[in-house]
This record gives structure tokens, sequence and C-alpha cells, in this order.
């Protein structure tokens, strides 16, 4: 059949269930914004253990003694260079630290009146090679620092990395769970609506079976309708993430939105289910449209649609 | 045997059988008998009638040979096509070679008499140059020309009956399949389908039409098959 007389009907079939393609769209697009914004949260993590892990940084506070021997200091300072992973290291005097300190809390200094004397102990802040953020490499690390002498204890963030790694994983657990669910309800949603306007076009269908129109010339109105309504929905739900995305951006300053490989993904998702929708509407419906008698369609649509 | 076989294309000789069913039976709900037993032969150039009571079997006689129905016993062939063993994808062939009429017409109501044609055509992939060429060559050959850009509800009984037969012509069918084609319709818009039939027939394509109006089969003297409760009980003319 001619593709253009074919985009026709399919307009024609879209036109005559109209209300409920354009609802069952929305419907589908909002079952996608769903997964996209969980899928933006997962990102949003991937990226915060990601660039927890590069800035990593050990840090192995030291008995005061020492600082007061630059020699002494300087020794410990090469001994943890030469360790496997160290990449940079550099002392930071406990008025540094109360410095900084400072700087992060802001106006507020109550903590510090409170606190009187520094209380923060002196440091070497070790950076590690991106390769040695795993937590096997960290204890190896710390172990390491804490046999050193003049090192009293040793603080790595490594609960932190931990916690959002599983973060991470519980997130990747609930996008499989919402992916799952997902597909199944927007297969069901375009079902629904190719198989209503299946029984819309039931006529028009016996008729081109009658006539020797092939199952291709049937079907493909059908196959174009689903993959619009996939093709509308991701669409939407892009754009609607995309506003979701602007307002989210207003509480935290450095969301990362979804990159335009996910987003080209999730239209193909959507298409692909659009037509598996299709695909299983038509599978179920065909067979029995010509052994019904004239006029059975209108009355099953009729029951059907109440 | 069909008297009229005038006008048979040179490729197909009139003696061919076209139509051809050996010990078929037919049966509803399991065991209720719709055709019991039917042999019937059909040659290239035939106008057929069938005759019968509602629910002597003529429906789903018809319904075998467009293959909407399998036979649960015999052998039914159709334009070479055996019909029991013939694939899924092989019907569509078939029907384009058949043009159907029913009763109650079946047009679609949304759409032009031109649309409706057109529709078939494109559902049997013609090429776009062609299609309205054809529609416009079978619309004359109705006189229904001046009805093309008519909805369906716009026209009489016999008018749609018309369009309907266009539909089925307007593919160059082999065989025309008729059922109760005159039903619907008054005494003399019947009188004009039956003419329209015969003229169809004249030109080569084997007509069957089912009718229980025994008397306008009788009244146009050609070959008439009379069942009933699913068994041929005469063939005549």
């Amino acid at each position: 059949m001619n593709l253009l007389y074919l985009i026709k009907e399919t307009f024609r079939t879209i036109n005559r269930n109209r209300e409920q393609f354009v609802l069952s769209s929305v419907v589908l697009g909002i079952c996608l914004l769903l997964l996209s914004l969980f899928l933006m949260v997962t990102l949003n993590i991937m990226n915060l253990v990601k660039s927890s892990s590069e800035l990593a940084e050990v840090y192995a506070f030291v008995d005061e003694e020492i600082t007061n021997s630059p020699l002494l200091l300087e020794t410990l300072e090469q001994r943890i260079a030469s360790i496997a992973g160290v990449v940079a290291v550099r002392f930071f005097p406990k008025e540094q630290a109360l410095e900084e300190l400072r700087r992060d809390l802001g106006p507020d200094t109550t903590v510090l009146t409170v606190l009187g004397e520094n209380p923060i102990p002196p440091s070497i802040r070790i950076k590690i090679h991106p390769d040695y953020t795993t937590p096997e490499h960290i204890n190896t690390l710390e172990q390491k620092l804490l046999l050193l002498p003049g090192i009293t204890e040793v603080w790595s963030g490594k609960e932190f990395v931990a916690q959002l790694n599983q973060a991470l994983k519980t997130a990747v657990v609930i996008d499989i769970i919402f992916l799952i669910i997902i597909v199944i309800s927007v297969l069901f949603i375009v079902f629904q609506t190719v198989e209503n306007s299946v029984l819309n076009r039931s006529e028009e269908i016996q008729i081109m079976e009658l006539v020797g129109a092939s199952r291709i010339a049937i079907h493909t109105p059908f196959f174009i309708q689903g993959a619009l309504q996939g093709l509308l929905g991701s669409v939407l739900s892009g754009v609607l993430l995309f506003l979701v995305y602007r307002i989210i951006k207003t509480f935290i300053p450095f969301p990362i939105f979804i990159p335009a490989p996910f987003l080209a993904g999730e239209i193909v998702l959507g298409i692909i289910l659009g037509l598996g929708g299709t695909f299983i509407a038509l599978a179920r419906i065909p067979s029995t449209l010509l052994t019904m008698p004239a006029g059975f369609h209108r009355k099953f649509r009729t029951s059907k649609l109440g | 045997m069909s008297a009229e076989t005038n006008n048979t294309p040179p490729t197909v000789p009139p003696v061919t059988p076209i139509i051809e069913l050996n010990g078929v039976f037919k049966y509803y709900q399991g065991d209720w008998p719709a055709l019991t037993d039917i042999n019937l032969t059909v040659y290239h150039g035939d106008f057929l009638f069938l005759l019968g009571a509602t629910g002597a079997g003529k429906t789903t006689l018809l319904r075998l040979l467009y293959r909407q129905e399998l036979p649960d016993a015999g052998e039914i062939k159709v334009l070479g096509y055996d019909l029991l063993t013939m694939k899924e994808k092989e019907i569509p062939m078939l029907r384009r070679k058949l043009g159907i009429i029913f009763q109650d017409f079946r047009l679609l109501p949304e759409r032009t008499v031109y649309e409706n044609l057109e529709f078939v055509l494109r559902a049997i992939n013609t090429q776009s140059d062609m299609i309205s060429s054809k529609i416009q060559e079978t619309l004359n050959q109705l006189g229904m020309t001046h009805k093309k850009n008519s909805y369906p509800y716009e026209l009489s009984g016999g008018e749609q009956q018309k369009v309907a037969i266009a539909r089925a012509l307007v593919k160059s069918p082999d065989i025309i399949i008729a059922d109760e084609p005159t039903g619907n319709i008054d005494p003399k818009a019947a009188e004009d389908i039956l003419n329209i039939l015969k003229d169809i027939n004249y030109q080569g394509t084997t007509v069957i039409m089912a009718t229980h109006d025994a008397e306008l089969a009788e009244r146009t003297r050609r070959r008439r098959i009379t069942l009933d409760a699913g068994r041929v009980v005469r063939d005549e003319g």
C-alpha cells in the first residue's frame, strides 16, 4: 500500500479514537517521566560517587609534637608519599584547619566560641590516585599509615563513599523495578488504544480482508499509530523532565540532566513499546474478526466501552 | 452448466472448471449439518444461481468459496487453489480474484463512493496512477459516475448495491460471488442489479448469486442449484 495513503489511514484511525489516543499518550508520557526522574536521580548519585572518588583525600592526623620537628615531618611526608597510590601529600597545620572550618561554617561561629581552644589536630592530607580509591585500597592505605610513627588517627571518608555506593545500588534496583512496571504499563496502555482502534475499524478490516488486502497492508496503520503514540509519549516525557529539572535546579545547585543519548534511548524505548503494544493487540484480535457476524463489532465495542 | 460462455478470455478455455467441490460437509456447533455431501463444478463464464430458503446453506457454501470458512470434510478448489491446503498468505491472492457482494452492501459509511472504491484498490496495492481511471471506468459501466462524491447514506438501496458491485468489479475479478444482492432492495432496483450482473457475466466473468427468489432465477434462465437443509436437491438450467 502507498505509504502516504497508509499515513492518511493512520490519522483517520487516530481521529476516530482521538480522545483515547491523546489521553493514553499523556499517561504514557507520565509513565516515562517517572522512569526518567529515577534515572536522573541515579545518574546524579553516580556522578556524586564518581566525583567523591576523584576528590578522594585521606586525612592522617599527626601528633602535635612531630610538627615541631621539620625533619621528622618531612621524613613522615616522604614515607607517606612512597606508599602505592599516593599522588600528593600536604601538611595542614592546626591553625589552617581551624581557618578552613571557620570558612565552612560561615558567619555562624557559635560552635567555635563554645569550643574555646582550637580542637583540630594537625594533619597530613593525602591525595589518592583514582585507581586506588576502592574500599580495599583505602583500607590497606589506612593500615599502612597507622603503622607510621607520629600518625594518631586516619580518616578517609570511606564510610561516606560506601553509603553513596549503597544508595547507588538501591537506586539501580528501583530503576530496574520501575522499568519493568513501566514497560508493562506502557504496553498495556498502547494495547488498549490499538485494540479499540481495531474494533473501531473492524468493518474496514473485514472489507480489506475480503478484497484480498495483505496482512501487512491491514496492520501497518496500527503499527504507525502505536509508534506515534510511543513517540508522542516519550517526547512529552522529555519536555516534562526538562521542566522538572529547571525547578530542581533552583533548589540544588548542580544537578545533572539526562544526557542526550539517554533521551534518544527513551524515545526509541517509547517507539519500541508502542510497536510492542500494537503487536500484542493485533496478535489477539484479528483472527476473530472475520468469523464474527456483521454488526458484532459494533455491539462488542459498545459493551466494551460501556 | 451455463449457456453463457461468450467473450471468455482466450487464455482460459470455456470448459475449464474454476470451482470444484467434492464431498463437502460442513457442521456448526459440532454436529449440526449446514452442508451435506456437496458435489459441484462451476465452469468459467457460468452464471449460477444458488437457491434455497433461509438456512438452506447458501451463505455457508459461499463463505467456503472465499475461504472465510473451511469444510469439515471434502475438497474445494477455486481458481486452481486447493482451499484446504493453501497457505494463509495465499488467501489474499485468492480473494483478489474474487468480487464479493453482500445483501447489506457493507459500504464504509464515512467514505464517499469514490473513496470506497479507492480503499479497495489501495488495499490490494494497485498503482496510484491507475486508481482514478479504474474507478472512473467502473462507475461509468454502472452509470454511477454522478454519485462518486456521495456518501452511502445519501444513496438509495439500489444505488448502494450498485456501489457494492462497483467495489467488487473495480479490481477485475474472475468470479463475482453475490450473497442475496437483491434481498434489501425494491423489485425495480433488483431487476437493475440482475441486469448488471448479467452484463458482467456476458463480459466473461463467472457469477454466483445466492437468492431465495426462485422466480427471479427462473426468469433469468441460467443454471440453478437448489439447496435444502444443506443438500443439493436440484441442479438445472
